[in-house]
């Protein structure tokens, strides 16, 4: 999708010699104009291709959740866009805008994937267990199923995910941008090669200090938390 | 075109060193697919591709920048190797915080009793019916490990593509457009293009789900590594003959 809209802005400045502002909102804008037909082609296709099962099209839910699909993706496209094109023409990157919005995008997808989606995954839908208690695979089979108001929806999760699993999606690729050309910038290997040995070096400390951040995270989970609690009427029902 | 091929033996030689790098690093990733983004596998809770990938190719950023600079081969995989390896350590610190601070679950392993670096007991915290959850250290250091291979990996195919479009009589190097030079872009394509290729074949020995080095499963590299051989001297050969080619056009 970043793709679709750096190749469209590349065109737009390059050939048509357009303000690069106005070039990366209209990628991102048939970036996520892309991103709604497949949206709703894949909600259609699979009530449709699936008709023997008589599962109904909900055409209200395709009205309401398409703009909001849109929304998202034009302010994540337009975001990935500014970031490649500055790389591309501030920091001289050599890779062209196209190259960096996708290789930004695929990042960003497995970060947003690894991150954002355990929060709701996991916590959202358990949190009638007590916190800390570990997630047993029986209690898949029982989540929870009302929101503050009413049935829980597609809108609901994102509410829930935008306190926290965002935040934290959006933190780690920061990190990944701001960690990555920080090291380079500080220590411009332009300068000569011992800067840019300096510069692994730098990189090699701050992955250390990740290192043992997790596992300071893990030994303090470890003694707030304590072992997992075995479920005696589990148990003794299987 | 057997000229150019035989002109760029030694491009060819680190392309395919770097193919079988990444799908050697793809094993130490430790990815829990779909089981772990609910919290029930150890691992980050996304795909072996998608992850190698963003993790690979962050790195194939890093030494795109460095070699816009400078032409040290070392210095250029070990800036690929960093970019790698900040990405991955990123991911899973805040996968960890999102385990540990949002889902309340201790990280644990299941395929090990004790973690093999901290000697931490591991099957009293696993959840029942899971296979473990969150990143304990040997997991973590595992990624690290896997990030900074596959980012040596992917530099050095990168490099090796550069050498052949800039023996091929090609321009490359920082330019200050949109577009970019025309050998940086198919350059990095290829790259990219190997790097998927040596990152889908590991993803069936996985199976889906892998913890790191002390997983069983990670005893079955050699076959992904000869498979990738195979397959990269392929990739290889497209790509050697289709970047000469464009110079003598």
């Amino acid at each position: 999708m970043c793709s679709v809209g750096a190749a469209i802005a590349t065109v737009l400045i390059s050939e048509f010699t357009l303000s690069p502002l106005f070039a990366l909102v209209f990628g991102a804008i048939i970036a996520a104009c892309v991103h709604a037909t497949f949206a709703v082609t894949s909600t259609m296709g699979r009530c449709a291709s699936q008709k023997r099962f008589k599962q109904p099209i909900y055409l209200d839910m395709i009205r309401s959740h398409t703009p909001v699909i849109m929304g998202y993706s034009f302010i994540t496209t337009f975001c990935i866009l500014v970031v490649s094109y500055l790389m591309t023409v501030v920091l001289g990157h050599p890779f062209p805008l196209t190259m960096l919005a996708f290789i930004w995008g695929i990042t960003v997808g497995a970060i947003g994937s690894s991150t954002g989606d355990v929060h709701y995954g996991a916590e959202r839908e358990f949190q009638q267990f007590e916190f800390g208690s570990g997630l047993n695979a029986s209690n898949s089979g029982n989540i929870v199923r009302y929101a503050e108001s009413g049935l829980r929806n597609g809108y609901d999760n994102s509410w829930f995910c935008a306190k926290f699993g965002g935040p934290v999606t959006g933190i780690a690729f920061g990190m990944t941008v701001f960690l990555g050309s920080w090291i380079t910038t500080v220590f411009d290997p332009a300068r000569g090669l011992a800067q840019g040995w300096y510069s692994v070096i730098a990189g090699v400390i701050i992955v250390l200090i990740l290192i043992i951040w997790n596992w300071k995270i893990e030994v303090k989970a470890r003694s707030d938390f304590g072992p997992y609690k075995e479920d005696k009427s589990e148990e003794a029902s299987a | 075109m057997i000229d150019a091929l035989t002109a760029n033996i030694l491009s060819m030689v680190y392309i395919i060193i770097g193919g079988v790098l990444i799908s050697w690093s793809v094993h130490f990733v430790p990815v829990g697919g779909a089981p772990a983004a609910m919290a029930q596998a150890t691992g980050i809770g996304t795909g072996t591709v998608q992850l190698a990938a963003g993790a690979g190719l962050t790195g194939l950023v890093s030494a795109g920048f460095m070699m816009n600079v400078t032409d040290n081969l070392p210095l250029i995989l070990a800036s690929g190797a960093v970019g790698a390896m900040i990405m991955i350590a990123v991911t899973m610190i805040v996968g960890t915080w999102v385990y540990v601070y949002g889902v309340g679950c201790v990280p644990s392993s299941a395929k090990v009793k004790v973690d093999p670096i901290t000697k931490y007991r591991q099957d009293l915290y696993v959840s029942q019916g899971t296979e473990g959850h969150g990143l304990p250290t040997v997991s973590f250091v595992s990624g690290v490990i896997g990030g900074c291979l596959g980012g040596i990996g992917g530099a050095l195919v990168y490099y090796a593509l550069i050498e052949v479009g800039l023996a091929a009589g090609l321009t490359a190097g920082g330019s200050s457009t949109v577009t970019g030079h025309e050998l940086v872009g198919i350059a990095a394509m290829f790259a990219i293009g190997i790097f998927f290729v040596n990152a889908v074949i590991p993803s069936y020995n996985i199976g889906g789900t892998i913890e790191g080095f002390h997983d069983p499963k990670w005893k079955k590299w050699p076959k992904a590594v000869i498979s990738s051989f195979v397959a990269t001297i392929l990739c290889a050969v497209v790509a050697v003959i289709a970047i000469s080619q464009l110079g003598g056009i």
